[in-house]
């Protein structure tokens, strides 16, 4: 079964990006106004493709830190442990990259890209990807699109966006199983 | 059962939201705080998670942290 919040994923945050890719269908016209729109459209759809894998992240790690800390009986303690495990978290505030992920679930005693690379080699490929999404969220939110940061290109395709989604969801199920199988080790069941 | 236990259970259930404040029974100590996000029913048999914030207390201590809704109240 999975998490919840890899049924959220793949739910509301799965409608909102297609209502946005739908957008960028929906836009009429030839030219340089069609494809000014539609960059905008596609700048648009990697943010928000960024933002909710960075949701997806934190709701999975709120997740395990309430599996993990329903089985400490002492109140005071609980609230030790869920503050620690919690509190300043890097994917409160920043971009879903692989090295705010992996220091966050990085709290739960885990060497999470390791184990994550460990259930499919595929997913040295995928964490690449993650890497480029984020230059990008980075370069359209500072509206400095510097080609040596961006792999030679200035402007976003929306078959860019569409294999970066394409990584999102297979990492999102690769973690998704990756955190079941360490909390199944403290725990000694599996948490969903 | 008693008015003030019925009442006290009313105010249990009813619906915290974002910018109420809220107390945290910790055993030997309450603990007011602040709620600053609705994290969803994503918590643990998918009970509600609430982002919280310590009021009254030094920076280092008024990080926010996420607890279950259930074990929250509404301050008085």
């Amino acid at each position: 079964m999975p998490s919840r919040s890899l049924l959220r994923w793949r739910g509301a945050s799965a409608v909102a990006l297609d209502e946005i890719e739908a957008a960028h269908t929906a836009i009429g016209g030839h030219g340089r106004g069609r494809r000014y729109a539609t960059q905008q459209i596609n700048q648009a759809y990697a943010v928000m493709l960024s933002s909710q894998f960075q949701r997806f992240c934190r709701d999975l790690h709120s997740e395990a830190i309430d599996e993990l800390a329903a089985v400490v009986p002492s109140p005071i303690v609980r609230d030790i442990f869920r503050s620690q495990l919690t509190a300043g978290r890097k994917l409160d505030t920043g971009n879903p990259n692989p090295g705010n992920i992996g220091s966050d679930f990085g709290r739960l005693g885990m060497n999470f890209w390791p184990a994550v690379v460990a259930l499919s080699i595929r997913n040295v490929a995928r964490r690449s990807s993650l890497e480029a999404m984020n230059r990008w969220r980075n370069a359209i939110a500072h509206q400095d699109f510097n080609p040596v940061q961006l792999g030679g290109m200035v402007e976003l395709r929306l078959s860019q966006v569409r294999q970066w989604r394409v990584s999102c969801n297979a990492l999102a199920q690769q973690f998704d199983v990756a955190v079941v199988q360490r909390l199944t080790t403290i725990l000694g069941v599996a948490p969903w | 059962m008693s008015i003030k236990r019925i009442a006290t259970e009313s105010q249990k259930k009813m619906k915290i939201r974002v910018g109420d404040h809220v107390v945290l029974h910790l055993g030997p100590e309450d603990v007011i705080a602040e709620v600053v996000e609705d994290r969803g029913f994503i918590g643990k048999g998918g009970r509600q998670l609430l982002s919280i914030r310590r009021v009254g207390v030094s920076p280092e201590l008024s990080q926010p942290y996420e607890v279950p809704a259930e074990e929250l109240e509404l301050a008085k």
